[in-house]
């Protein structure tokens, strides 16, 4: 049976659509979740796709963090359910402390579009098992407050801790610390990531496939019997 | 009340015995005594319960409470009041323009009335000037049956095979873009988003063209980066990438930018949409935002007892744009429609309610009856004839089947976007609104939205034209060719590639 992979809507989000397909195309099955549900309606990870969450007037994802849904999620996430935020998705984890750090505005001050070259760091996460360390990929990036920001003290433990997924690699698109375009937590479940991989699964519509892995790794994660269901 | 407001008061004239007194002077009427239960002043006992300290208060609450009814311009006040001057002129109709509206109504226009006629037989409405020269592309195209949908809806809608059909509009937001670049910019692209998912279409990308002053230019630099960043920040809120555009800079456009904007939508032939309101005993319905005094500067000389200079200079002209709700109204009105739970549909953006209803009652079966007391506002102190003149972004309008209302405001429910049910369609061929139970609009909706005035005026080629004019596509240097448009760009010292790369 395949894993049963959830996507969150917000009304504002805006990839929800694409995760859903990427998740399909990687093998599992998407089952949509909505913001105001507390329900995880028991699958096997979940993924918060891009987007304005709530419009984002106030600081991205900083009213996400209150939804109904998240109180489900950050419990069940502690408990070892793989969690992968994209873009608005990586903001809300890291203001539902799910992760550290924050993401602020791009250094250039711009909304920032392009093909990005990431290395991954970091290939035994959830989210990264189908990839090699050290293995490159190009996915889009799309984003205006994208910046990771972060103390040293962070920095020093994500460094040690071996918890950097992925960085820039060429050009460093928004000015993140330490080129940092993904981290993730201690037990390696919840990631977060900056570019979408969901827009890297098909040759007609992306530069690559190469952002197919990430929703492909999480089977192997679960077949590991490295997760608890909620 | 002070003096500046008593000035604003209609004078004292001989009214229609239907109607109850009108006080020659609002002080004589305190007390005041209930006249008429529908009346919201007759529940308002001005000396009842109060402390002597706050009595002067509450009276005063009172009195302008009846002079707010007193200043109500109804049908009925028209008719037996020919002579009141009106100030027409101020709101940009022509005096023979004025004249049809009287002719048409066979009495004068109530303030209300002559509110959506001055909207909708403005130039930005009804083309007046240009309409002539538009119908050339209705009668000189060539016939093609890929043309689904063509002039007189709210975008074209063109077949692309097996079964799936794209819509696209383009618009203009030129004025309002120069006075305040990101706003004008953003909320130009709102409009033109509204009529795509107005076709029933879900819009997927946006385009811009636009036309700058020199590069170097103070007022260049002043206006450029809004207008992009508007663009693109509001399409991107949507999730619209913007895929294509073109940018010019030429000394004609110095102080007279050019802003277009386009958007593109798919969907399947079956999920077309029409603007029209079929089927007397239908419900009108106002989802999105509440209307506020956005772009209705127009209505200040229209202005009731309640509208003072003071708030009158706090109005904007141009309107603000909110993306989150531009966002649920396009997944809301996406669900609406998969549930086939709309019947007619519209999108409010020039002239607003005006627009919408009168638009709507003329292309459907019969009138329309509002109760403008109904519609949601932002500003609780907006007067009948600025609610009609509003220009509040992110609104929609839609006919339903009463059986199908539940269910529409449960969709809305969901998205959390407020809707109300202001009207509904009639089998009479007239449009009508009441304002606190008074009627204040009786006009025929076609008379409005469809019959404005059409003019032939007089026009030649400018002396430069013929010089200027290209002998060959790139033959033109400083025209809008995709060698030229590059090259004003070049001699600048910003990085050229800023206004294109923001997807």
């Amino acid at each position: 049976m395949s894993s049963r992979v959830g996507v969150v809507t917000f009304p504002g989000s805006l990839d929800d659509r694409d995760a859903g397909r990427a998740v399909r195309l990687a093998g599992a099955e998407p089952v949509p979740l909505w913001h105001a549900d507390r329900d995880l309606r028991g699958v096997d990870a979940v993924v918060l796709p891009g987007g304005f969450s709530y419009g984002d007037y106030l600081r991205c994802g900083a009213i996400a963090r209150f939804a109904p849904i998240m109180e489900s999620l950050v419990s069940a996430a502690a408990d070892g359910l793989p969690v992968l935020g994209i873009c608005n998705g990586f903001q809300i984890l890291c203001e539902s402390h799910l992760l550290p750090g924050a993401l602020t505005r791009n250094t250039g001050l711009h909304f920032v579009c392009r093909d990005q070259r990431i290395r991954i760091e970091n290939a035994d996460t959830a989210w990264t098992r189908e990839y090699t360390a050290g293995q490159e990929l190009v996915i889009p990036i799309k984003n205006i407050d994208g910046c990771y920001n972060a103390t040293a003290e962070t920095l020093a433990e994500l460094e040690s801790d071996g918890r950097i997924v992925a960085r820039y690699v060429d050009v460093n698109p928004n000015g993140s610390l330490r080129d940092i375009a993904g981290i993730c937590n201690e037990a390696g479940n919840v990631v977060g990531l900056m570019p979408h991989p969901e827009h890297a699964v098909e040759t007609l519509t992306g530069p690559t496939t190469d952002g197919l892995g990430f929703f492909a790794s999480i089977g192997a994660w679960i077949a590991g019997g490295l997760v608890t269901t909620s | 009340m002070t003096d500046e407001q008593a000035r604003d008061l209609p004078p004292a004239e001989p009214v229609d015995t239907a109607e109850p007194a009108e006080p020659a002077e609002p002080a004589a009427t305190w007390p005041v005594e209930p006249a008429d239960t529908a009346d919201p002043v007759a529940n308002v006992d001005p000396v009842a319960n109060v402390d002597p300290a706050d009595g002067v208060a509450v009276a005063r609450d009172a009195i302008d409470a009846v002079a707010e009814l007193d200043a109500i311009d109804t049908v009925d006040i028209a008719r037996g009041s020919p002579e009141r001057p009106q100030p027409y002129a101020e709101l940009g109709l022509a005096d023979d323009e004025y004249d049809r509206i009287r002719e048409i109504l066979g009495r004068r226009p109530t303030s209300a009335e002559l509110a959506i006629y001055s909207v909708m037989w403005s130039e930005h409405c009804s083309y007046k000037s240009s309409k002539v020269h538009l119908r050339q592309f209705a009668t000189k195209a060539l016939r093609s049956e890929a043309l689904l949908v063509g002039m007189g809806e709210n975008a074209g809608v063109v077949d692309i095979g097996q079964g799936w059909a794209v819509t696209f509009k383009v618009e203009s937001h030129n004025h309002p873009s120069y006075v305040e670049p990101y706003q004008g910019a953003a909320t130009g692209v709102g409009g033109i988003v509204r009529d795509i998912i107005a076709m029933g279409a879900r819009p997927v990308a946006v385009m811009d063209s636009l036309r700058f002053g020199p590069a170097d230019a103070a007022d260049t630099r002043r206006v450029l980066p809004g207008v992009v960043a508007g663009i693109g920040g509001y399409g991107n809120c949507l999730g619209l990438p913007n895929i294509g555009g073109e940018l010019v800079f030429d000394p004609c456009y110095a102080q007279n930018p050019l802003v277009n904007a386009l958007c593109v939508g798919i969907m399947r032939h079956t999920d077309i949409q029409r603007a029209a309101a079929p089927g007397p005993g239908n419900k009108v319905i106002l989802y999105g935002s509440g209307t506020g005094p956005d772009g209705i500067g127009g209505a200040s000389v229209l202005a009731s007892a309640t509208f003072d200079e003071e708030s009158a200079r706090k109005r904007p002209s141009v309107q603000v744009g909110d993306p989150f709700m531009e966002k649920l109204l396009v997944e809301c009105s996406l669900e609406l429609f998969g549930e086939g739970l709309v019947v007619g549909i519209q999108d409010l953006g020039a002239a607003g309610i005006s627009c919408a209803t009168t638009e709507l009652a003329a292309a459907g079966t019969g009138g329309m009856r509002v109760a403008l007391d109904q519609v949601p506002l932002r500003d609780a102190t907006l007067g009948p004839e600025e609610i009609l003149m509003s220009e509040s972004q992110e609104r929609m309008m839609a006919v339903v089947e009463p059986a199908n209302v539940e269910r529409f405001l449960e969709i809305c429910a969901k998205w959390e976007v407020p809707a109300t049910v202001i009207g509904e369609v009639t089998d009479a061929p007239s449009l009508e609104m009441t304002w606190r139970g008074r009627v204040i609009v009786d006009i025929p909706p076609g008379t409005a939205a469809d019959e404005g005035p059409v003019y032939e005026r007089p026009y030649e080629p400018p002396p430069t034209w013929r010089a200027c004019r290209p002998t060959r596509p790139d033959g033109c240097p400083g025209r809008a060719t995709p060698t030229s448009c590059a090259r004003p760009c070049c001699g600048s010292p910003r990085p050229r590639t800023w206004p294109t790369s923001r997807g």
